[in-house]
Parts: structure tokens; C-alpha cells; sequence
């Protein structure tokens, strides 16, 4: 069932990007809404030369009135609206504000990129409102992200935290993965290699065009650094190498299984 | 007014264990003349009480009113919808998360806006009323999103005696503190005292009860019913019958209100100074008790014990 679940200016034309922080999520974005007909909520230029996400966290915000709309003692929301009657009214409140936004933003387009990193908590709300959604998921060697995450004013009390921060994200992601119709999994070692070609294979699947102005509008884009939040240096991978051998011992503690997994480790040799 | 949200994974950073601020726009008004978009405009009466104050009675009565009708569970649509979706404005940091970033403060306001209407839209379609009255115990704690939200509905701040009511929020199977308990009731009738609504009225309980025809003749007009003596007397029945409530049963709960309530329950028209001597130094030591951090909860400790001693005091006194 792809179809939106009522009447939606988006119907189908929804993108979430899905991932841990520090993962290159923002970045991907970033790449995505070079092309014309996407648009999100564009990051800010806090102050010269850093540039940070704006995140919209809407599906942060309708996540009580989607608990009341399960409210299982006969009273709230499901007391008079249908189950798909709710859905309907929470399609529109998005659509509405990504229409604003939209608008607001850059007028002539008509996909709308979504990208919050609580969003990976959210999945049954998420898919539940936008099943027409396409969703891309970053995935991040976790000791990258997990010393990209430490070096942030957001940064966890402890590497542990944070390590158990990017677990938690692909084990939501893992349990909720049946609930994807359009779903597609990007390396952010792949796209950090070639960011251009990994945005037209995105393009690609998306049925999107791409000519050579769009292209070329990627690659500058791509050269853009966002979300550095003050961290300066070359970005690239294996900087957790620089990590003290405890903090990359206790980081694969916690996450060595979804490492080996992803291919990152061999558990077996190490 | 900021919120922190629990460690259990309400937090928008994504991660639980970092406090995350949200915060509400600066302003919560909805443009009256945006407000007619609304499918619902000038069609809700909310009642505003804190819970145990009895509104259920004024619900049901009004409910018999021509082209009325009660919702007859409530829809926490603001405590559990409203209030979450308005404190994800913005961020603790310029450019943080926060649906700032999408649009304007008047545009969230009015999505939001129809997104509550839902439940009342339907609920009208249904019972084909023309105007419908709505009680939800937690709406007084938001009362002013309800205001902002909702120009052109009308408000009822149904008000019971503080000390009754905080009484009973603290009596089994309730688990308010005597200080909770009377801090809410306290609370909520500040809140909507300081509203600036043009269709906000208020009313006593005690008073419907006393007289229920005579509240309600009084009542219905300024909420816009054209109303008979038979309808009245309908709405009058659907009040039902008085309970036998003490005069002023305050307890610790309501000597807590007596003293830090003392100016409501003046400005509402309650007997004052009801509360016995130990029931107000119990309730001194109460809020004395309640200072929760460092050297105020040093302070507290002292000051409770020594009242305490008090407390003991009086009663060796009393008994003797």
C-alpha cells in the first residue's frame, strides 16, 4: 500500500532520511535538495562559517496526540475519530507545514525531504502517516560516529552513551523494517568516495531526472561542510583510530555486533 | 514555559540520556480572523476545572440545551496533543530543532488549531448539534493554549472550593501530596484568572448545586443559548442532586490552600481561616519539608523538624 493516506500535495513525494547523529544524515540531505523538485528545511548559518541543521521534529511534536490517539481506556481522540480518520487529520497537519515550508523555501518544488534524528524512534508513527514515503537510511561505521558524536556540544556524558545511542538507532530501524514499502540503505563511506554518484543513484531510484545542471548543482553542494558545530579538520573516515584503546574497546563492547554486521569488524579475528 | 522531557526516550536529540529544552512560541494567540477557517468556529464550549470540582454536573446540564451536546468522554486533546506539538516550537539554540524551522508562529497556531478541531468536528457530524460542550480534566493546567488556540469558543472556569478539592486529590485512590494536591488547584485557577479571553465567565459550584435554575438562567444566555423556563428546568434536573459535602472539609491539603491559596479563595467568595492550628502548622511543615534541593532542603529539614516539635507540642496541649 504506497498511496497516501488521504487527498496530499506530497502523495508520494515524501523523504525521510533516516540514521544515527553523526552519521552524515544532514549532509545527505544536503545533497538531496540540490535537485529542483526537493526541498527540506534548509540548516543555519549560526555564525560565520558554521552552518547547523534545522531540524523539524514533527513527528517528535504529534507524539502524544499519538498516544492519545491509542488511548486503550475508552477515552481520548479514538472515542471519536476512526483509526484512519486519525491518520487522515495527523497527514494533514505535516503536509500543511511542509507545504508553508515549502513555499517558504523554494516555491517550485514538489518533494519535501524530512530529516530528524529521533525520527528512527518514531518508525510505526512515521509510517503510519507517510506509508507513501521513501526512506533512506545512512549507515555510518559506529566508531566514527560515535567520536564524530563526542567531539559535538551535543555530545553524551560517555563513548558508552554514545555508542549505545547508534545501536539503538539501527535496532529500530532493523525492527521496523517490514513497515518500509520504499526503502533504500546508503554507506556514508560510499557517499564521502563519491557524493555525486551515490545522489544520482538516489535520484535514479526516486524516478527523478538528472541532468548536467543538476549534477554539477550536487557536486557544489557537495563541497559544502554542514554540521561541523565547530569541529574543524579534514572530514573523512577511520578518525576513531584516534580514540584511546579503553573508549574503541568499550565502543565495540556495545556495538560489535551491529559492526560485524555492517562489515565494519570481523569479530571473528578480532 | 519550557519542558523537560523524560530521560525514557522523549527527548528530540535522539538520545535519552541528554536534556533536551523545548520551548513554546512567544506567543500563543491565534488570529481571531484566522480562527474562522476553523470548521468548528464559535461552535465549543470548553469547561475548565480541576479535576474533583464537580464540572461533570454542569457538563450534563448543559448538554440538555437546545442544539447542545455533551462529549461524553473526555478527549484530552490539549494535555495529550496540543500542549506536546506547541513545546516543539523551537529549540534551546538559535536554529535548533523545532517546527520554527517550517513556518511562522501563526501558522503552527492555526494547523494546530485544526488538527484539535477533529474530535469536535466529528462528534458535531454525528450527533448533528449545533454547539458542543467539552470537559477534559487536564485542559485547566493548558487553559491558556485552550484561550490562544480557541478566541472564539466560550470558557467556563468551573471553580469548587480549593481546600475540598485539594482534600480529595490527595485521598485515596488518588496519589497527590496535600502540597501537590493543593498546588494544582492553586495553579490552575491563576492560570485561567490570568486569561485574556473575551468569552471567558466563571462559576461555583456550590452554586449550581444550591440552586441550579437559578445559576443556569443566568449561565445560559452568556453562553449563547436562547433558552426556555423548560429547558432550564431539563438542565436544572441533569445537575443532580447535591451531594451532602461538609461545610469545609480542609484536612493538611486544604489548610495548605488557606495559606498559599488565600487570595482565590477570597476572590472566589470562600469562608476563610477554616483550618484548626495543628492543620496549619502540619501544612507549614508540609511545604517546609517540600524544598528539594541543597541547602533549601537542608533549611526545609530543619524547619520541619522544629515544627514538628511544634506539632507535638500542641497536640501534648490539646490532649491535656
Amino acid at each position: 500500500m504506497t498511496e497516501a493516506p488521504c487527498g496530499s500535495p506530497f502523495d508520494g513525494r515524501v523523504i525521510f532520511v533516516l540514521g544515527s547523529r553523526r552519521t552524515g544524515t544532514t549532509w545527505l540531505q544536503e545533497l538531496l535538495v540540490a535537485h529542483p523538485a526537493i526541498v527540506g528545511v534548509p540548516p543555519v548559518e549560526v555564525e560565520p562559517g558554521s552552518i547547523d541543521p534545522r531540524e523539524p521534529v514533527i513527528m517528535g511534536a504529534l507524539e502524544e496526540f499519538w498516544r492519545n490517539a491509542h488511548d486503550a481506556e475508552g477515552e481520548g481522540v479514538p472515542a471519536y475519530l476512526e483509526g484512519d480518520e486519525i491518520i487522515a487529520v495527523m497527514r494533514r497537519f505535516c503536509d500543511s507545514l511542509f507545504t508553508r515550508a515549502r513555499d517558504a523555501y523554494k516555491p517550485g518544488a514538489v518533494w519535501f525531504v524530512e530529516k530528524s534524528p529521533s525520527n528512527t524512534k518514531r518508525l510505526p508513527l512515521i509510517t503510519s502517516v507517510y506509508r507513501d514515503a521513501w526512506f533512506i537510511s545512512v549507515v555510518r561505521d559506529g566508531r566514527d560516529a560515535v567520536r564524530s558524536l563526542m567531539d559535538t556540544p551535543m555530545a553524551p556524558l560517555t563513548v558508552s552513551e554514545a555508542a549505545a545511542e547508534w545501536v539503538t538507532a539501527l535496532d529500530d530501524l532493523q525492527r521496523y523494517r517490514h513497515l518500509f514499502r520504499r526503502f533504500r540503505q546508503v554507506r556514508y563511506e560510499a557517499m564521502l568516495q563519491d557524493p555525486v554518484g551515490a545522489a544520482v543513484d538516489l535520484f535514479e531510484w526516486l524516478g527523478l531526472e538528472c541532468s548536467d545542471e543538476i549534477l554539477s548543482a550536487v557536486e557544489e553542494r557537495s563541497k559544502r561542510e554542514v554540521a561541523r558545530y565547530g569541529v574543524t579538520g579534514p572530514i573523512g573516515t577511520g578518525k576513531w583510530m584516534q580514540l584511546p584503546a579503553h573508549e574503541r574497546a568499550k565502543i565495540v563492547d556495545i556495538a560489535g555486533d551491529w559492526l560485524a554486521e555492517l562489515g565494519y569488524i570481523d569479530l571473528g579475528s578480532s | 514555559m519550557r519542558h523537560e522531557p523524560a530521560a525514557s526516550g522523549s527527548d528530540d536529540s535522539g538520545l535519552a540520556s541528554v536534556t533536551c529544552v523545548h520551548m513554546r512560541p512567544p506567543e500563543l494567540a491565534l488570529d481571531a480572523e484566522a480562527a474562522t477557517e476553523s470548521a468548528v468556529h464559535g461552535r465549543l464550549i470548553f469547561l475548565l476545572a480541576t479535576p474533583g470540582s464537580g464540572a461533570e454536573r454542569l457538563l450534563r446540564a448543559l448538554g440538555t440545551l437546545p442544539g447542545a451536546a455533551a462529549m461524553p468522554v473526555p478527549t484530552h486533546i490539549f494535555e495529550r496533543g496540543v500542549h506536546w506539538i506547541l513545546e516543539h516550537w523551537e529549540g534551546p539554540r538559535q536554529g535548533g530543532p523545532g517546527l520554527s524551522g517550517l513556518t511562522d508562529v501563526q501558522s503552527v497556531l492555526l494547523e494546530t488549531r485544526l488538527l484539535a478541531d477533529a474530535p469536535y468536528e466529528a462528534f458535531l457530524r454525528r450527533t448533528g448539534a449545533e454547539r458542543v460542550i467539552e470537559y477534559s480534566p487536564g485542559h485547566i493546567s493548558v487553559a491558556d493554549e485552550v484561550a490562544g488556540l480557541y478566541p472564539d469558543a466560550c470558557l467556563v472556569q468551573v471553580v469548587r472550593d480549593g481546600r475540598q478539592v485539594a482534600a480529595r486529590l490527595s485521598s485515596p485512590p488518588n496519589e497527590s501530596s496535600p502540597r501537590e494536591a493543593a498546588k494544582r488547584w492553586v495553579d490552575d485557577q491563576r492560570l485561567v484568572l490570568s486569561l485574556k479571553h473575551p468569552n471567558l465567565s466563571d462559576l461555583r459550584v456550590e452554586d449550581l448545586l444550591r440552586d441550579p435554575v437559578q445559576l443556569l438562567t443566568a449561565v445560559a444566555p452568556v453562553l449563547g443559548f436562547e433558552v426556555d423556563e423548560d429547558a432550564i428546568a431539563r438542565a436544572a434536573a441533569a445537575v443532580g442532586i447535591a451531594p451532602a459535602w461538609p461545610a469545609v472539609n480542609t484536612g493538611r491539603a486544604g489548610a495548605v490552600v488557606e495559606i498559599v491559596g488565600a487570595d482565590l479563595l477570597h476572590h472566589f467568595e470562600y469562608e476563610m481561616n477554616t483550618a484548626r492550628l495543628p492543620q496549619r502548622v502540619a501544612a507549614w511543615g508540609d511545604m517546609a519539608i517540600s524544598a528539594n534541593v541543597g541547602v533549601g532542603q537542608k533549611v526545609g529539614a530543619a524547619v520541619a523538624e522544629r515544627l514538628a516539635r511544634r506539632v507535638r507540642k500542641v497536640r501534648g496541649a490539646l490532649s491535656r
